[in-house]
């Protein structure tokens, strides 16, 4: 049969998934050439997020490289946006934005109260700096994201992004309560675990931090001032030693 | 493809002063390389930049047939069918949903090999939407399928040394796994 140009086979990759498009450098050297062109990878990295990236200050040296690098490195160095709060990334199977608020980027109660909670810089972050629970009954923290800086049409899961200190009490006797609401209308997802010692639901990320899901929802978008609520709450008994550095969403995989 | 009364409406219109037919009757006659003559619509001729490109350029007569040696019939009539859709809902109101509708409908029973002869003929006219449409039914259709079925579909060998093959897996194994089994 007709032998397919390689522009034509390149446009084809594009249209499938970055998980697709890795199988098929291994096709046959027309494929490989084909399949790692910048024609494909510029399609794959979303527009969204080249937008954001190509506005922060770390643009340059990432203009210039070739896309396919440019993707996978997007997968594994999150880029610090907005006020240094919030950070994206690509996750690498699909494709898809996640997207993370940093402890300073959350509404947590008594947050301003050194005798409550105080911001320490840890090296292992990526944010510059993440809070301590020192001591407190009231644990309140929320953050409230909007949909529009996400991928549509995709499930999303909120993870707490958090480690225990060693000196730590209160955290082995009361479950917390950890609910995501979206569209104000259904609470979508509430969970409730006691996180001293590990829970069964939570895991130990790449970077050094635990995290624990926290509810799912399917983003649809195209709504406007369409936002997703998560929240942790439990105020029922004295903790101290959680630290929090913050909290993800991340695309789910089926 | 035109009817009969809609030919004698098109002369009639083109006759000058004089009562002499004008010699550009809107009608583009190519031969496929399979040696038949199709006659095309002015409108739809033009949706294909490399007929268009044929006769604008060093303005060629339309009395000219335009050899088009990489293009099959049958080939020919699903590509002329699909530009006379497009045209004649292009300006309409309900465009995006009557021509999805019409996507499904036209790719319902191709088979994936069907698919790729019409993406070469496609790239090879310089039809963007149509070369678009098909470029997608066959992203669709080779999503998940393991790297022999891309092979297979696409007509091409393994030409990789048992390095190469082995370095390209291994680049990414997370792409090579939970793939579609239910193949043939």
């Amino acid at each position: 049969m007709k032998r397919l140009p390689v522009e034509c086979v390149s446009q084809i990759i594009s249209l499938t998934s970055p998980r697709d498009a890795c199988r098929s450098s291994a096709v046959s050297c027309l494929f490989r050439n084909a399949a790692d062109s910048d024609l494909v990878w510029e399609k794959l990295i979303p527009s969204k997020f080249k937008r954001i990236i190509f506005e922060s200050s770390s643009s340059s040296s990432l203009i210039s490289m070739p896309r396919k690098a440019l993707y996978f490195h997007l997968c594994t160095h999150p880029i610090i946006i907005g006020d240094g709060h919030t950070s994206i990334a690509l996750d690498k199977q699909s494709g898809k934005i996640c997207y993370m608020v940093g402890a300073r980027g959350l509404v947590i109660a008594w947050a301003d109260t050194p005798a409550y909670w105080q911001w320490m810089t840890l090296p292992h972050s990526r944010f510059s700096e993440v809070a301590r629970l020192n001591r407190l009954w009231w644990l309140d923290i929320k953050a409230c994201i909007s949909t529009n800086n996400l991928s549509p049409g995709t499930i999303y899961a909120a993870y707490l992004v958090y480690q225990l200190s060693e000196i730590r009490s209160g955290l082995a006797k009361t479950p917390i309560v950890l609910r995501i609401n979206y569209r104000q209308r259904t609470v979508v997802r509430l969970y409730s675990v006691i996180l001293d010692p590990m829970p069964q639901r939570a895991r130990l990320r790449g970077d050094g931090w635990m995290e624990i899901e926290m509810g799912q929802f399917f983003n649809e978008q195209g709504i406007d001032d369409d936002v997703v609520e998560c929240s942790i709450t439990e105020v029922s008994n004295l903790k101290s030693g959680l630290i929090v550095e913050g909290i993800e969403l991340r695309p789910i995989h089926m | 493809m035109s009817t009969p009364a809609e030919n004698e409406a098109s002369i009639k219109q083109e006759s000058g002063p004089s009562g002499t037919v004008q010699d550009k009757p809107k009608k583009i006659v190519v031969r496929t390389g399979d040696g038949e003559v199709f006659e095309l619509k002015e409108e739809v001729a033009m949706e294909m930049e490399t007929i268009k490109t044929f006769f604008m350029e060093d303005n060629i007569s339309y009395e000219t047939v335009m050899p088009l040696t990489n293009v099959d019939s049958w080939e020919l009539v699903k590509v002329i069918e699909y530009c006379s859709k497009y045209v004649e809902l292009k300006n309409k109101e309900n465009f995006h949903k009557e021509l999805k509708a019409f996507q499904d409908e036209f790719v319902k029973s191709m088979s994936p090999k069907t698919l790729l002869s019409l993406s070469n003929v496609a790239n090879y006219l310089e039809i963007k939407y149509f070369l678009d449409f098909i470029c997608q039914a066959i992203a669709d259709h080779i999503k998940s399928k393991d790297v022999e079925y891309v092979r297979e579909l696409f007509g091409v060998e393994n030409d990789f040394t048992e390095e190469e093959y082995e370095m390209a897996k291994t680049e990414a194994p997370w792409a090579h796994e939970n793939l579609d089994k239910d193949l043939y």
